[in-house]
Order: C-alpha cells, then sequence, then structure tokens
C-alpha cells in the first residue's frame, strides 16, 4: 500500500491534480451558463416572449405553461388543437398565428400534436401538413395516434420477430398519459450536450493517463524500476487504477459541477417530463431525469474505458506523445462515428466497439435500436455496455501482461 | 538540406503508419459506397440517354411517365428524383408534397423557376443586412444545370472526404508538434543553436510537415475519385454540385467543388503546420504542444456544432481555425455568408490570413534564437 500512496503523490502532485481537476470544473461551469444563459423561449416563429434571455425567458415560459402541466390527459390536447386552431388567422402560405393567454399555456399540447401531424403524414407518404395541420377533433386521438406511430416505427426498423418483439415490450412499458413539466426544454438540451461534454472530459483525461508509463521509459525511470528489489510487479497495482482514480475524479468533478449548476437553477419537477413529449421518436420507458442519470452513468462508464485503454496503450509505446496522438484519434474516430451514426452495418459495429464510445452513446437513446447477436435481440444500448465493460477489463489484464513481463 | 531534413523527418514509421491507414480508410469507406451499386452499369446506360443538360421538357416528360403511367424507367425515375430535390431539401418550405403522385406539372415545367422562388424564401432566414449580397449571389448562378449518370454516389463519397480530411488535420497536428520541441527535449538543439546555418536549418523544418500534409489530402482525394470513377466514369464529375445540394450558391461542378475542398484542406494544413511551429518552438514539450493543438481542434469541433450559423463574432473566430477548412464541403451545402461572400470562400480567406500572420511569428521566433 505504501507503494501505491508515494506512487500516486508523484503522478498527482498538486500542481498538477489542481490544474486538471480545476480545468474540467471550470469547463462545466462555463458549458452551463453556455446553456441557461443563452437560453431564448418561442413558439412556432410568433415571437412570443421576445426580448427575454436566460433564466427570465425560462421562469416566463415555464409560468405559463405549468397550468396545464403534468398528465398529459386527451382532455387538453382536445383543447390544445381547438385553441391552436381558433388562434391562426389567414389562409394558405400567409397564415400566421397570433398569440393568445390560452394558447401560451396550452403550447406543450399544440406543439407536441403539430410534431405527431407531421409524423404521421411521413408514415404515410403523403404530403407534408399544409397550414391548418389537422383537424378539429385531431387532439382527442392524440394516444390512437400515437400507437399508431410507434407500431409502424417499431415494424420498419426491426428486422426480425424477436427484436420486434423487444421493442414492442419496451414500448408498452412507457407510462401514458405522458407527464410534463414546464422548462423541459432547456432540460432536455441539457442533457443533450452531457455527451457533447464527455468528449471533452474523455480528452482530458486521456492527456493525464497518456504519460502515466510512457513517461518512466522516456526518462529511464522504468530501468530503474526493474532492478528495485519488488521491480515493476509492486507497481502494478498503482500503475492500473491511478488513471482509472483520476478519470473518475475529472469526470465526477466536470460532470458534477454542470450538473449541479442545471439542478440548481432549473425547475426539478421538469425532470418528470416524459421523453417522448421532449426528445424526439423513442420507444424507452424513461423520463427525462433518469435519462439523464443514464447518459451519465454512461459518460462515467466510457471515461474509465478509456482511462483503462489509455494506460494500455501507454505500457506499449515508448513516448507519452504518441501515446497521446493515439489515443486522440480513437477518440475522434469514435465520436465522429456515432454522431454521423450512418446505416452501413460496418460502420455502425466499429462505433459500438471503439473504446470510449459509450460516452457518446446518445443517439441510441433515440427511435428503435434494437440488435441482434447470435440470434438474440438485445437493445443496442445494453450491448454496447457489455462492450464496453469488456474493453474495460481486457484492458487491465493486458497491461498486467505488458508491464510485468518485460 | 532539404532532402536530409525531409528524409529524417518523413522516412520514419509514423508516416508509414498514416499513409497506410488514410489509404486504408480511403478505400474502406468508398467500397461500402461501391459494394452497394453491383447492378449500376445497366441504371448508368439508361440515365445517359438524358445526360449533359437538364431540360425543363425532359423532366416533363419523365414526370408525366413517372407519375401518370408509374413507369419505371430508370432514364424517367432519375429525372424524376431531379424534381424531387425541390420538395425534399428543406422540406415543408414552399412546396409540401412528398409523393411523386401529387407533384404538379409546374414543378417540371418550370423547374428553375421553382428552383428560384424556393431558394428567395430560403434566403429571408439569413440576417438582413446579408440578404441582398445574397440575392445578387443568386442572381450569379447559371441556369441550365448539368447531370451526367452516377453522380449521386458522390453524396457520400464527399462527406467520407470530409471525416477523411478532419482525420488528416489531426495526423497534420501530431506530426507539426515534434517539429522543434523533439530537438529541444533530446538537447540536440544546443548543437543545432552552434552550427552556421541554424536558421535555415529551423526554417525548412515545417516544410516536411506541410508536404506530409499535402501527401495525405493527394490520396485521399484520389483514392475517393478513383474508385468512384471506376464505377461510374470520369463524366460525373462535370455534374453540377447544385445536384449534391441544390440550394447553395457559385457555378461549380462536382470536380471543381472537390478541387476547392482540396485547396481548402492544403491551406489549411499550410495554417495548422506553422501555428503548430510556432506553440512547438514555444512551448520546448512535445506533448504541451499536442495538448494546445488539440484542444484547438477540439474547440472547433465543439463549437461549431453549437454555434448557431448566425452568430457573428464567434462564427469569425472559429473560421480562423485550420480546423474549419476541412468542413468547407458543410459550408459549400449551406448559402450562409459572411464578409460579403459565400462561406466556403470565406473560410478559405480566413485561414490563409492566420497562415500568414503565424508565418510571420514563427519567422520572428526563429529570428530572436532560442534564448528567449
Amino acid at each position: 500500500m505504501d507503494i501505491f500512496i508515494s506512487e500516486l503523490k508523484r503522478q498527482m502532485n498538486v500542481k498538477r491534480f489542481i490544474s486538471y481537476i480545476l480545468i474540467s470544473i471550470i469547463l462545466g461551469g462555463l458549458w452551463a451558463w453556455f446553456i441557461i444563459g443563452g437560453r431564448t423561449e418561442g413558439f412556432m416563429m410568433t415571437g412570443c416572449y421576445k426580448g427575454l434571455k436566460g433564466m427570465e425567458a425560462i421562469e416566463a415560459a415555464a409560468k405559463d405553461r405549468n397550468v396545464y402541466a403534468g398528465k398529459m390527459t386527451t382532455n387538453n390536447f382536445q383543447r390544445g388543437s381547438e385553441v391552436l386552431l381558433d388562434s391562426a388567422k389567414g389562409k394558405g402560405d400567409e397564415s400566421e398565428i397570433i398569440m393568445n393567454d390560452e394558447l401560451l399555456k396550452l403550447e406543450v399540447y399544440a406543439d407536441t400534436l403539430v410534431t405527431q401531424s407531421f409524423r404521421l403524414s411521413r408514415m404515410s407518404g403523403e404530403s407534408y401538413p399544409k397550414f391548418p395541420w389537422f383537424s378539429r377533433d385531431f387532439g382527442s386521438h392524440f394516444y390512437e395516434n400515437e400507437e399508431l406511430y410507434y407500431q409502424n416505427l417499431i415494424d420498419t426498423s426491426t428486422k426480425n420477430q424477436a427484436e420486434k418483439e423487444l421493442a414492442l415490450k419496451t414500448w408498452n412499458k412507457v407510462e401514458k398519459p405522458y407527464t410534463y413539466y414546464g422548462g423541459f426544454e432547456v432540460w432536455r438540451d441539457g442533457v443533450e450536450h452531457i455527451q457533447m461534454f464527455g468528449f471533452v472530459l474523455l480528452i482530458i483525461v486521456s492527456f493525464f493517463a497518456s504519460g502515466i508509463i510512457a513517461r518512466d521509459k522516456e526518462c529511464g525511470l522504468d530501468e530503474i524500476i526493474s532492478t528495485t528489489s519488488e521491480g515493476r510487479r509492486g507497481l502494478l497495482f498503482a500503475k492500473l487504477f491511478i488513471p482509472v482514480i483520476m478519470g473518475f475524479l475529472i469526470y465526477t468533478a466536470g460532470m458534477g459541477t454542470y450538473i449541479a449548476i442545471l439542478k440548481h437553477f432549473l425547475p426539478a419537477n421538469a425532470l418528470e417530463t416524459s421523453i417522448q413529449v421532449c426528445c424526439g421518436a423513442t420507444i424507452l420507458p424513461y423520463n427525462l431525469g433518469e435519462l439523464m442519470d443514464k447518459m451519465v452513468l454512461f459518460g462515467l462508464i466510457g471515461t474509465l474505458t478509456i482511462s483503462a485503454f489509455t494506460t494500455f496503450v501507454s505500457s506499449k509505446v515508448n513516448k507519452t506523445s504518441t501515446a497521446m496522438s493515439i489515443i486522440v484519434l480513437i477518440i475522434i474516430s469514435g465520436f465522429l462515428l456515432s454522431m454521423g451514426l450512418d446505416d452501413s452495418p460496418i460502420l455502425k459495429t466499429m462505433s459500438l466497439i471503439m473504446p470510449g464510445s459509450l460516452a457518446f452513446s446518445g443517439a441510441e437513446f433515440g427511435t428503435v435500436q434494437v440488435v441482434s447477436v447470435f440470434g438474440k435481440a438485445m437493445m443496442s444500448l445494453k450491448f454496447h455496455l457489455f462492450i464496453s465493460m469488456l474493453i474495460f477489463f481486457i484492458s487491465l489484464i493486458m497491461i498486467s501482461w505488458n508491464y510485468v513481463r518485460r | 538540406m532539404l532532402f536530409l531534413e525531409m528524409k529524417r523527418r518523413l522516412c520514419s514509421k509514423y508516416t508509414l503508419f498514416s499513409v497506410i491507414g488514410i489509404l486504408i480508410i480511403t478505400v474502406g469507406l468508398n467500397l461500402i459506397i461501391v459494394e452497394d451499386q453491383k447492378d449500376i452499369a445497366v441504371s448508368l446506360q439508361e440515365e445517359a440517354v438524358y445526360e449533359g443538360d437538364i431540360k425543363e421538357e425532359n423532366l416533363l416528360l419523365s414526370l408525366k411517365k413517372v407519375r401518370d403511367e408509374k413507369s419505371e424507367d430508370r432514364r424517367y425515375t432519375s429525372q424524376a428524383f431531379i424534381i424531387g430535390g425541390l420538395t425534399h431539401n428543406y422540406p415543408g418550405i414552399l412546396y409540401t408534397e412528398n409523393k411523386i403522385e401529387d407533384y404538379p406539372d409546374k414543378y417540371a415545367a418550370e423547374f428553375y423557376q421553382c428552383w428560384r422562388n424556393k431558394f428567395k424564401v430560403l434566403l429571408k432566414r439569413l440576417p438582413t443586412k446579408e440578404q441582398k449580397s445574397a440575392l445578387t449571389k443568386l442572381n450569379e448562378v447559371k441556369i441550365p444545370f448539368a447531370q451526367y449518370p452516377g453522380y449521386y454516389l458522390y453524396y457520400t463519397a464527399l462527406e467520407n472526404m470530409q471525416v477523411i480530411f478532419i482525420i488528416i488535420i489531426f495526423l497534420v497536428t501530431f506530426f507539426a508538434s515534434g517539429a522543434y520541441s523533439d530537438s529541444f527535449e533530446d538537447e540536440s538543439m544546443e548543437i543545432i543553436t552552434t552550427t552556421k546555418a541554424y536558421k535555415k536549418n529551423m526554417m525548412i523544418r515545417i516544410l516536411p510537415v506541410i508536404f506530409y500534409g499535402i501527401l495525405l489530402t493527394i490520396i485521399a482525394v484520389l483514392g475517393t475519385v478513383g474508385m468512384i470513377s471506376s464505377v461510374v466514369g470520369f463524366k460525373a464529375l462535370k455534374t453540377s454540385y447544385k445536384m449534391i445540394s441544390l440550394f447553395s450558391f457559385g457555378n461549380l461542378s462536382i470536380g471543381q467543388a472537390i478541387m476547392i475542398m482540396m485547396l481548402a484542406e492544403i491551406i489549411g494544413v499550410f495554417a495548422l503546420s506553422t501555428l503548430m511551429g510556432c506553440f512547438s518552438f514555444k512551448t520546448k514539450k512535445t506533448t504541451t504542444a499536442i495538448g494546445i493543438g488539440v484542444s484547438m481542434n477540439v474547440f472547433f469541433m465543439i463549437g461549431s456544432r453549437l454555434v448557431p450559423s448566425s452568430a457573428s463574432f464567434m462564427k469569425y473566430l472559429l473560421n480562423a481555425i485550420p480546423m474549419a477548412s476541412s468542413y468547407v464541403l458543410s459550408s459549400m451545402n449551406g448559402f450562409s455568408i459572411c464578409f460579403g461572400i459565400w462561406e466556403p470562400y470565406a473560410i478559405i480567406l480566413e485561414v490563409s490570413a492566420v497562415s500568414l500572420v503565424a508565418l510571420g511569428q514563427l519567422l520572428g521566433l526563429l529570428n530572436s534564437g532560442t534564448d528567449t
């Protein structure tokens, strides 16, 4: 244990430790400020809440929208569709929506209905709905239409019976009627940015970990260590876990600051919003808060994976700069692959096996992401998590093998 | 001396691996495109019937065949696909039909007029002060557009090329980071400083880096064009770039667009290597130089996703980062305006300005010697 502590002290001397942690905390703060401070609210180009920015806009909008918040019942949807159609003036392309108090309160309903009518028209291949997007009683059929849309989505995006059953099972777990509370829009942005911020943190962690073994080799310390009575074996435990600990600290410090600031300023009950309302079409039965927890957790596991993998690369190469280059390239390719999630199965597989790509798995929370592994259907998320864990442990084993054997 | 320096830097494992790596990525990505098109030869022959300028009467004929007679002849469907561009790009604006059965004759008979109308509506999204110069740009676009069989393979091919360009910029960052700091780290700089040709020796050190970047760029471009052309022939390069992105300015053909991408990338490589040279000389540590370079690139990658296209100051700042040059394709697909010129040209301009500044800075650093 002594040797672990002294190695820990050497690798994380005060200046280095503080600068890494401080950078990630500052970034987290800036990011949260960017999300909250730059926020503007509006509804279908009507210019309501014009001139308000940041917290003022969020609070003003949330106050209006909270009147009908909570369970989104069919009655409210029906009311939303009527109010929206009533407040629209003019015909054809020149129509515009005249804002009124009632519509401000029912905005979320109206918005969801317009989105649904677009989705349905795309599904059936009809023309995009023109100005009065739907008929008066459209709102009262909201949940039937929703069922229709998702059944079709599941049919078209699964490849075999097992996948379809799994997707249907997951979809049936979704709680209906949906729930929403004012202020979820800005939370959604905050949650979406978790993976962007995670990407930056991943690079910071890899910078720290890339020198862990390679730097010893560069300055000749490695040779000296190998002649001591304990040899490299005594140091193995420290070399294995210092990057993991540091990765954990950097990630929690950075992401913790970010989430803490968001939680402090934004309305807490908005996290109970169903993700079907705010995050596009998806079959996962979560609310926004659960989604956020999952994304943070996945980011953390991605970070730990990348720190273990970086140590492995560091034990292989002779120079810190080489280790850095390799890891940055791997992180970038993982990022590019998962951001432009292509339909090509080869690229999709590659994006799954890239170390650290779990931190960018946000796209897998959308639509219907099911994969078949050896004929067994599985949520793509779980499979990704499994692969990431596998990479983590294989890296640890390989480091031990590489480091002690030489 | 130049030859010796080239040999020292370029005859290394790093260069070999990165050349092979870029080659594999290029070939691999393009194989995915080409593999999908097994029976393309027949449809290419069919499409060749209407190759060349896109005429409205041909469009109308094809629309009638496909819409009314349900013809599935490739020669007609490929033309109808062009009409579809009016509704499928920026869907829901002005033209809302989703299926070909609903298209009115007007879309084909007055294709260019319809295109212009929709473009004008789209231009209203730009900030007011830019709209006027955008309208002049729109009027400069020459019609008719031209198309040659198989051009649509370039949709994905160009996007893939952009990804490869991004990777090349990172490779150049790593390669350039050691230009001076390696010599500081192994203390050979102490020896070199005492030699007569010190300054000259130092100045030519960024040349291998630039050469390396250009080499990788050429491999990526030639690989892509070669592989796609082996399937559809070189003629497809003459297609108007409008067929890739209907609502963009300029009178480029696909070939010219590729040349612009390549030019921008080379300028980006030039700017990046001089800039990294400065960092490398200043910090005297390779790892720090890599850290700065990577942060700069990542700042662009994240920033370009977050900043809305009209926010002025941030946009100018981002476009000055060398990384911007590899994203020229994305701005070529759009119609935003910077400094009164179309964005891709603005990026090229800004990055070359940055490269000149960096070059001046580097020369200043070298002249003042190592003891600063």
